[in-house]
């Protein structure tokens, strides 16, 4: 027999840790399907993160501080798209030195933060009564129902994401860009510019991912508050094999797989430290399945992924 | 009206191109201390405690060692794989373990006397990083496994490895309760000569005469530089990218495994929560060594070491104005950030022509 109670949280918890994943693998597959890889999503995360519980305190509402987190990963992605899409400099160092800075300004400005009450502040759920259902599917149908407002929203994003990339002109400009920014640039397309704005979206999305993690899931600032989760998201554009619409399955069994690490402690006989490990290890087993099925062949990454593009011109 | 047009150059003299770099350093580092400024330190008081105090005074100078050390011996293995055009950033976990297999061999065979000893805990450190990196290797080399991320996962799984050996099995009864493991015996202990830490110094000089040889003068060396500069016709003459991709992430996590094997038997002595961890994110400050190095290994000597007096002024400066350990993460990121873009400054130039 299954546990209801048991499922029921395990449900909840899903749903809930895979709102962050969402938002930032969704803003990830836009700026690699522009032909950027931007590793600096954990920096991005953290710093909305941060933003997102500073904002919330000084507003009193959460909305704002969710939005500001947002705000606050753009101008990460920001530095990125200067160092990496306007100077041309290596994507991948110039992720890796975001996330260190992120990293670092955030134990920096975070201090005051720490462990502060977010009582009364939090995303509240949308229906917040009691559910009239039989007590065999009653903690099932709450764990899907009580949810605030932005565990539901999360789910359009990769839709909207979906229909920007393949439904409209902009969209065919940023999969341009990533497939031959040379021949994009030869049919009127401005290369960096929709490079620096797919770059710059993605890491409003980042941000906002950051932000539910502290306002959503863990309730407070803690330093290191993203643990990974970032990198994960940038393992999951692979898995989700740069279609948005697959970023919300890739993202619902990772989050699976987190919850489970949370939900078996101290129910089976394995120390809760190598239960910590269960995402990380699945990340690796999740990438290197993808490459055994050779699915980059044929759903494969954007051609130009990775390769800087600036444009020059002779004098004369 | 302006018009700033980008121009590719063709040629550059040394002189420029070095000048470039120094230039993208310095900015880097005043950034940083502009940020330290803003935070409400004293720019003299900055300036002062990040270069002259950790290089002038005794004291701070072997508190810089304590740090260039470990990250010039990862940043040498580090260059190895970035020449390669393989993106390992797993030192930090593949030092961790490192530290831990030296701890181990330590607590095994406390009856075994130096100098003995200390060349078996640094071999076994060494040994812990090599296997550390060997899954990353091994998917690198066969599938094409992204190796940032899994090298990244791995430092994750390293961390909590180390967690739960200072929290369960490991952990001291008599440390007042802090999650401390017990510290490793005497024997294994790397004391000063003097004053001065002979064996890290010398160790780390080692390293780089070590990485010279395999880089420059070796077969091997030849095929990573092949793979780097152009890996479709490294691939089409016969280099073996499955050898290329193991041996790389193999041997600096070998590097990487020592320096937590030194670190652990000369500075720390026991394993700790992250705080007071052997590692202290030095792993990831090698990556911004070997970069700064321009991936060549005689120039990771004075890299590590003015990142090694840089991190310990900013420790410094950090005690003074009671800031958290990760300042030394923004310094490393915008001093990473800084150098690569010099790039651009090196590849293009500006032409400001003025038209009517």
């Amino acid at each position: 027999m299954i546990d209801t109670l048991l499922l029921g949280n395990f449900v909840f918890l899903t749903l809930k840790n895979a709102v962050p994943l969402i938002l930032a693998t969704t803003g990830e597959v836009i700026a690699e399907r522009s032909g950027v890889i931007n590793l600096g999503v954990e920096g991005s995360m953290i710093l909305g993160s941060l933003v997102g519980v500073a904002v919330t305190l000084i507003s009193g509402n959460f909305i704002i501080g969710f939005i500001a987190g947002g705000f606050a990963g753009l101008f990460l992605a920001l530095l990125h798209g200067l160092v990496a899409v306007v100077l041309g400099a290596n994507q991948i160092v110039s992720g890796i030195a975001i996330t260190m800075a992120g990293l670092g300004l955030t134990s920096l400005l975070g201090r005051g933060y720490v462990g502060k009450s977010l009582y009364g502040l939090r995303p509240t759920p949308l229906y917040p009564y009691e559910i009239p259902a039989p007590d065999e599917v009653k903690p099932l149908i709450t764990a899907i129902i009580k949810h605030d407002v932005i565990v539901y929203v999360s789910i359009l994003i990769p839709i909207m994401v979906a229909l920007l990339l393949f439904r409209t002109k902009l969209g065919i400009s940023i999969r341009a860009c990533g497939e031959s920014p040379v021949i994009a640039e030869s049919l009127g397309v401005n290369v960096t510019l929709i490079r620096f704005l797919s770059v710059s979206l993605g890491g409003f999305l980042y941000g906002l991912g950051g932000a539910y993690l502290s306002l959503g899931i863990v309730g407070t600032w803690v330093d290191n508050i993203t643990a990974g989760i970032g990198w994960i998201a940038v393992g999951l554009v692979a898995f989700s094999m740069w279609m948005p619409i697959r970023v919300l399955p890739s993202s619902y069994l990772m989050a699976a797989l987190i919850s489970m690490s949370y939900i078996l402690q101290g129910k089976i006989g394995v120390s809760s430290y190598f239960l910590s490990m269960i995402p990380y290890i699945s990340t690796v087993v999740i990438l290197t399945l993808i490459n055994v099925e050779r699915f980059r062949v044929k759903i494969g990454a954007p051609n130009a992924l990775g390769k800087p593009y600036v444009r020059e011109e002779r004098l004369g | 009206m302006f018009e700033i047009r980008i121009l590719r150059r063709y040629e550059i003299t040394n002189k420029l191109k070095s000048s470039i770099y120094v230039a993208s350093f310095i900015t880097g580092i005043l950034i940083f201390a502009l940020i330290e400024v803003i935070y409400g330190a004293n720019p003299y008081d900055v300036m002062s405690k990040l270069f002259v105090k950790p290089l002038t005074s005794y004291a701070d100078l072997q508190i810089t060692i304590r740090y260039a050390v470990p990250i010039g011996i990862m940043a040498l293995g580090l260059t190895l794989t970035y020449k390669s055009g393989i993106y390992s950033i797993g030192s930090e976990g593949q030092m961790a373990v490192g530290a831990i297999f030296a701890a181990w061999t330590a607590y095994a065979f406390n009856y075994i006397e130096p100098p003995t000893s200390i060349v078996i805990a640094l071999l076994a450190g060494a040994l812990g990083g090599l296997l550390w990196a060997l899954v990353p290797g091994i998917l690198k080399g066969l599938l094409n496994v992204n190796e940032v991320l899994t090298t990244l996962m791995f430092n994750f799984i390293a961390y909590s490895l180390t967690d739960y050996l200072i929290y369960g099995p490991w952990r001291s009864p008599r440390a007042y309760g802090f999650p401390l493991t017990e510290p490793i015996p005497k024997s294994y202990v790397i004391l000063p000569t003097d004053g001065i830490p002979v064996i890290n110094i010398s160790t780390f000089i080692l390293s780089v005469f070590l990485m010279y040889a395999i880089i420059k003068k070796s077969v091997f060396g030849y095929q990573v530089r092949a793979y780097g500069s152009n890996p479709t016709a490294a691939k089409s003459a016969g280099i073996s990218f499955l050898k290329v991709a193991l041996l790389c992430l193999a041997i600096s996590g070998a590097f990487a495994g020592l320096a937590g094997a030194l670190q652990l038997t000369s500075v720390h002595n026991r394993l700790g929560p992250k705080s007071w961890s052997v590692t202290e994110g030095l792993g990831y400050t090698a990556i911004v060594s070997a970069w700064l190095a321009r991936l060549e290994p005689w120039f990771v000597l004075p890299s590590a070491i003015l990142l090694g007096a840089l991190i310990n002024g900013g420790l410094t400066i950090k005690a003074v104005l009671g800031q958290p350990e990760g300042v030394v993460n923004i310094m490393n990121g915008v001093i990473l950030l800084s150098i690569i873009a010099a790039d651009f400054f090196i590849n293009y130039r500006f032409v400001i022509k003025v038209r009517e």
